[in-house]
């Protein structure tokens, strides 16, 4: 696919270049895991459980062995020889009475959660693996479940998981200052809720593992969609009882993952036992409904902001549960933590206390979602300025205003102690309010004030952390790139993060490319392979260019440097002369050379005793990079900061608000954005847009409903509703670079920032419209039926 | 069963289990993966296909009900997909690429219908379809942008 | 993916189809398939055998001496592109013209199909109830004809036999002059919630079906004297639809007080559009 000609090197990575690999995308190449099933490949389909809690009394699967094209049918007494699947993110702190983790790949003599896999049906394909789990029988005797995450920490709840005597999952209490003695010494003290009903993150790609297992190596490898392959491959080894060694996984291109496809899927592992066991390949891939299957942000907030007459905030309060569900390999449950770290955001209140509890239900398990918890934070925290600015009848810019963190304030603790770097958050507020046409806007609404369809205007920050480093986490805190000159004479570079479809790939050979001297198109990006690709977290919290693109710009210059020493030998030349450009070695004040590194390549590794000397072969170099910007060991308080660095955004929405109906109508959004410095604008640009829509979809209309049994109802997606394209304005973006003093590049990292800015302004908007009613808004997301409510 | 189907212009002849999904027959049997399956309930997009010169979601169709009858999937070449995927690259329209050949195909046939389309024609068009990377903004843009050019590649004004 | 076998005919006769649909209870007509076959990958549909009406006369849309008829497998599009139903029935076309799903769903689904599907949370049931449309039923023992308002009977329930399969949905020639359509739902990706059709001649005499509000279509109707036409008869017959709604309908989108709430403006939006010709 024909690219634009302009890629000539440049000193100054940046630009917003097309993506290197998009030709595979616009032809329809086979792309996606399961695009890539082997011949001869097995089908998996999962037998789960319709109760919530039950014990397994008996079980017949002879009918189903003996249907057609069937190859098995897998029982956990079948796997009664694995180990189970280790967590990615171990328990922290001391929580009395809690027991292991939901680590089996099929429940066993007891089913916990509705969904919960308890047979697996090998086929020849996947129709009559589907078509066998109707001749399974399977004896439950229901008992008494948790389903009402509210009645959790009651005297005499019962326990949702197996063996623990407490729901508490985790728990975290923060402070500074007294919130308390705030509220003495305000005029005011506004309280709030806020209920978040679940949502997921639904990308287009449903989950797809392939296991395969090679008998002449004894090795087992998987395929799938996965942000984190070194982390499933750890799982798989631990579970199966292999060296790590014996086991490869590869993730191929992702149909967007979100937080979605992190590591913890029993079937990731799944497949891997079924394929040893069988000696065949075996997939197992998701319908929509098992991918709708996976909720996250279920939880509920009770809120204080205390404030002066004037405006100015003393003190903010929060306290909420979070109904995680069972806890299984996943990391998803843990992000109600991170909601509770990211107050007061951007603005500057000496006194805050938090306090979060996540408890156990026997629902399912959390799966990461896009945000992590600070888009919860987040909102929370708008609504509560929101609320405290109707309180005391003033414009809500200007409480944020005389609120905000002073741009020569940095860098500022959180109450959490994530410590900030950098920002101009007054300077953002008034390049948005241009942006977007307050001023104008405000008198639409004021015109329209009496119709039966009004007009909201919402406002709000989004504090994003980002580069997430927890200890304990498998792989963390650091990511490690390799970059080769190849023999022939093109870049190759590996790298331990992974890509959602992000383009990260494009924004690393920038970097890369950059650093050479070379054509971008020259670079071949490689991730996602454990058998080559370094030892990294994969894709998460931001980290592909922050961590992964700077380990690669690390290791280019050591490159570099390497290829710079063989130029010199070959051209008999003083090597600090010399440097790349377009590819060829340029020797300054010297007439033109003909070398180009393609020649030193070649040079390099057919004559390395005269061309290698001072630098040692092969013409490769690997380095890692960990943030400076982190603190793992506790403070004063016994606090961690795990996050390095923070980006931000400021945004402003206008939605028209049907009185009679309750719907609501995106009329304008507007977003101004800092991440540092951006490799390429048009990649930062795409991927804030698309977070923005995922945060209106959360406030507005995304809802895994479920019935009185908690039995799931969103099976598709004309129940879970995701914004379409004429739900939705044209967003208009503005750009600001405060660069990242703790980081190399000033890179701040950008991937997740918008959602939580969405999911506020919306609310903000809704809240807004409803005017006199505003206190009503208290859940999440503001579907029709709930604003009638609030407006009744 | 066998049935006979034309497919990007080719005559092939397909034995098929009768709860093939047409999806499924492309993918499978005829290897062009392309055509992506989404949510096996027509609500994302990704499967659309031209059936008989008509956009259908081919995860709604029986193999069997496609007997006799031609299929054109993204891979086929030609107008105006040939100038779709130069813009889509240009104007950064797809991220991780799972919607895009479903939105292709839409587009492709909008702009045979309609070859001048406002950014609001685009906006219903690729209504049936579901994108949750990049907003929709640099999918209408590329489709705008591929509608007002004729295969030039150069900058789209969408992407910062 | 589809997981029970079935077997599968697409015959080119409607006696041969008849024939088959005789003396059985559980094969499906297959129209455009939007809805059966993502039942059917679903699992809540399991059927013997899947008939397929590709080849049956049924996709016509024919000049009637007493209207339009139009065949049970003519899809959206064509239905809205026909100019004997721009003619005839306008808010027909209009209904078709804003079906969910894209080009591709329009393009394939069927109003036939739709209407056998009864789903109360869909445009076309209260749309042909309005038009006060006839549903000609065939099978072995011949053809029956079923006023539209009495074949929807419940939520996806008709006065179809088993045995029996539509064969065209006729809509009479009227004196309507103007339409008016609501279809209110929360997103684009929403079903409908509750949906009005309304229908006006200009001399006062106003009809509205109710859709998506109960469990089937029903009827609000204004016949006055010539010439009388009270002002406020929008709201009045908005009221009036919301007295008559005894048993609202419940969904995973929408509770039965929610439909019950927004019925009233739905209906007096309907008719503002169909008195004004203005859109809301």
């Amino acid at each position: 696919m024909p690219i634009s000609a302009e890629h000539k090197a440049r000193k100054d990575a940046s630009g917003s270049i097309p993506r290197i690999d998009a030709h595979r995308y616009v032809n329809g190449k086979p792309v996606y895991t399961a695009d890539l099933l082997p011949l001869g490949c097995l089908h998996v389909a999962l037998l789960r459980s319709p109760h919530p809690r039950a014990h397994i009394m008996r079980m017949d699967v002879t009918r189903a062995k003996a249907a057609p094209d069937v190859v098995a049918v897998v029982t956990a007494t079948d796997l009664s020889d694995m180990a189970p699947i280790p967590a990615a993110l171990p328990f922290r702190g001391d929580v009395q009475g809690r027991g292991a983790i939901m680590g089996r790949c099929l429940a066993g003599d007891e089913v916990c959660y509705i969904g919960q896999p308890v047979v697996a049906v090998v086929a020849g394909s996947v129709h009559a693996a589907q078509a066998a789990l109707a001749l399974i029988y399977v004896e439950y005797q229901p008992c008494p479940a948790l389903l009402d995450f509210h009645e959790a920490q009651d005297e005499g709840a019962v326990a949702a998981h197996p063996g623990w005597t407490t729901n508490v999952v985790a728990s975290d209490e923060i402070g500074r200052g007294d919130f308390d003695e705030a509220c003495r010494m305000a005029d005011v003290v506004v309280c709030g809720e806020l209920d978040f009903a679940p949502s997921t993150t639904a990308p287009m790609e449903p989950c797809s593992f392939t296991g395969a297992w090679d008998a002449s190596l004894e090795r087992v490898s998987l395929i799938g969609t996965l942000q984190n392959p070194h982390t499933t491959r750890w799982m798989i080894a631990t579970a199966l009882r292999m060296p790590e060694a014996a086991v490869r996984v590869v993730a191929p291109p992702l149909g967007g993952s979100f937080g979605l496809k992190m590591a913890g899927h029993p079937e990731e592992v799944l497949v891997c036992a079924l394929a040893r066991h069988l000696k065949r390949p075996v997939n197992f891939t998701e319908e929509r409904w098992e991918t709708l299957l996976a909720p996250c942000r279920r939880q509920t907030h009770s809120f204080q902001i205390a404030a002066t007459r004037d405006g100015r905030i003393l003190g903010f309060a929060d306290r909420f549960v979070a109904d995680v569900g069972i806890t299984g390999p996943g990391n998803g449950w843990s992000m109600p933590l991170v909601t509770a770290a990211v107050f007061p955001t951007v603005y500057d209140v000496e006194h805050c206390r938090i306090s979060a509890t996540l408890v156990a239900t026997n629902s399912m398990p959390w799966q990461p979602i896009r945000g992590y918890g600070k888009e919860i934070g987040n909102a929370v925290m708008e609504r509560a300025v929101d609320l405290l600015a109707a309180r005391l009848a003033l414009d809500p810019i200007a409480l944020r205003r005389k609120n905000l963190i002073s741009a020569d304030a940095f860098p500022v603790k959180l109450a959490s102690g994530l410590n900030l770097d950098s920002g101009d958050y007054a300077t953002a507020l008034k390049a948005l309010i241009e942006l977007f046409g307050y001023d104008a806007w405000r008198a639409r609404q004021a015109e329209k004030k009496h119709s039966d369809k009004v007009i909201g205007i919402g406002i709000a920050f989004e504090l994003t952390p980002e580069g997430g480093a927890r200890p304990g986490a498998f792989p963390s805190g650091f990511e490690t790139a390799t970059v080769k000159l190849m023999p022939g004479g093109g870049v190759q570079v590996l790298v331990g993060v992974t890509s959602p479809g992000s383009g990260n790939e494009t924004g690393i050979a920038q970097l890369v490319a950059a650093e050479l001297g070379v054509d971008v198109k020259s670079i071949q990006v490689v991730q996602g392979d454990t058998d080559v690709t370094p030892v990294g977290t994969g894709h998460a919290s931001s980290r592909a260019m922050l961590y992964g693109g700077t380990a690669a710009v690390l290791a280019a210059r050591d490159l570099r440097a390497k290829i710079l020493i063989c130029a010199a030998n070959i051209l008999n030349r003083p090597i600090e002369g010399l440097h790349i450009e377009a590819g060829v070695i340029v020797d300054a004040g010297v007439r033109p050379q003909a070398l180009t590194i393609v020649d030193v390549a070649h040079q390099a590794h057919t004559n390395p005793i005269i061309v290698a000397k001072g630098t040692e072969l092969p013409l490769e170099a690997t380095r890692s990079f960990q943030p400076i910007n982190v603190s793992v060991v506790p403070d004063d308080k016994g606090r961690i900061a795990t996050y390095s660095s923070f980006p931000y955004s400021v945004h402003a929405a206008a939605i028209e608000l049907d009185r009679c109906t309750g719907s609501v109508k995106i009329l304008d959004y507007a977003c101004v954005h800092d991440c540092g410095v951006m490799i390429n604008p048009m990649l930062v640009t795409g991927q804030l847009k698309g977070a923005i829509v995922m945060g209106i979809g959360a406030a507005l209309w995304e809802e895994l409903t479920y019935d009185a049994a908690g039995r799931p109802l969103s099976r598709r997606f004309k129940e879970y509703l995701l914004p379409r394209a004429i739900d939705l304005p044209d967003i208009r973006v503005g750009h600001m670079s405060t660069p990242s003093p703790y980081h190399p590049l000033g890179l701040k990292g950008a991937g997740e920032s918008g959602v939580g800015g969405g999911l506020a302004v919306m609310l903000s908007a809704v809240a807004d419209a409803l005017g006199e009613r505003r206190d009503a808004l208290t859940r999440c997301p503001a579907t029709p039926p709930t604003l009638l409510d609030a407006m009744a | 069963m066998k049935i006979s189907l034309t497919v990007n212009g080719a005559k092939e002849d397909v034995e098929v289990d009768g709860r093939l999904l047409l999806a499924e027959v492309l993918r499978d049997r005829l290897g062009l993966k392309g055509t992506r399956i989404g949510c096996l309930t027509g609500d994302c997009g990704a499967c659309t296909v031209e059936f008989n010169g008509e956009l259908r979601k081919s995860c709604l169709m029986l193999a069997l009900g496609a007997d006799g009858e031609d299929i054109r999937t993204v891979e086929a070449a030609g107008e105006p997909l040939d100038t779709l995927r130069s813009a889509f690259v240009a104007c950064h329209g797809f991220q991780c690429g799972y919607c895009t050949s479903g939105m292709m195909m839409v587009a492709a046939d909008l702009l045979t219908r309609n070859p001048h389309p406002t950014a609001e024609d685009i906006r219903v068009a690729i209504s049936g379809n579901l994108c949750r990377c990049t907003g929709y903004d640099t999918i209408v843009a590329a489709i705008l942008k591929a509608s007002t050019s004729s295969g030039d590649e150069n900058g789209c004004d969408c992407r910062t | 993916m589809i997981a029970h076998p079935f077997q599968y005919a697409a015959p080119d006769t409607l006696d041969a189809a008849f024939a088959m649909l005789a003396g059985r209870s559980d094969a499906r007509v297959l129209g455009g398939g939007t809805v059966l076959v993502a039942l059917m990958g679903l699992g809540d549909v399991q059927t013997s055998l899947v008939l397929d009406t590709r080849n049956l006369p049924l996709s016509g849309i024919q000049p009637r001496h007493d209207g339009v008829s139009i065949g049970a497998a003519a899809s959206y599009n064509a239905i809205e592109g026909s100019p004997l139903v721009r003619d005839t029935a306008p808010l027909l076309a209009h209904v078709c013209r804003q079906i969910t799903g894209g080009r591709q769903i329009t393009n394939q689904a069927t109003a036939g199909g739709a209407a056998c599907y009864s789903n109360p949370a869909s445009d076309i049931p209260a749309c042909i109830v309005a038009l006060n449309a006839c549903m000609r039923l065939g099978s072995v023992a011949g053809v029956r004809a079923v006023p539209a308002a009495e074949f929807f009977t419940g939520a996806f329930k008709t006065d179809r036999r088993d045995d029996e399969m539509l064969l065209e949905i006729v809509v009479p020639a009227s004196n309507w002059t103007r339409f008016g359509y609501i279809k209110q739902k929360h997103a684009t990706s929403s079903w409908p919630i509750v949906t009005a059709a309304c229908l006006a001649d200009g001399e006062g005499n106003i009809r509205v079906a109710v859709g998506g509000a109960a469990s089937r279509p029903y009827i609000v109707e204004i016949l006055v004297r010539e010439g009388e036409l009270p002002s406020d008869s929008a709201r009045r017959i908005g009221e009036r639809a919301r007295e008559m709604l005894t048993e609202p309908w419940s969904d995973a989108l929408a509770p039965a007080q929610y439909r019950q709430r927004i019925v009233r403006p739905v209906v007096e939006r309907a008719v503002k559009q169909a008195l004004d010709g203005q859109p809301l």
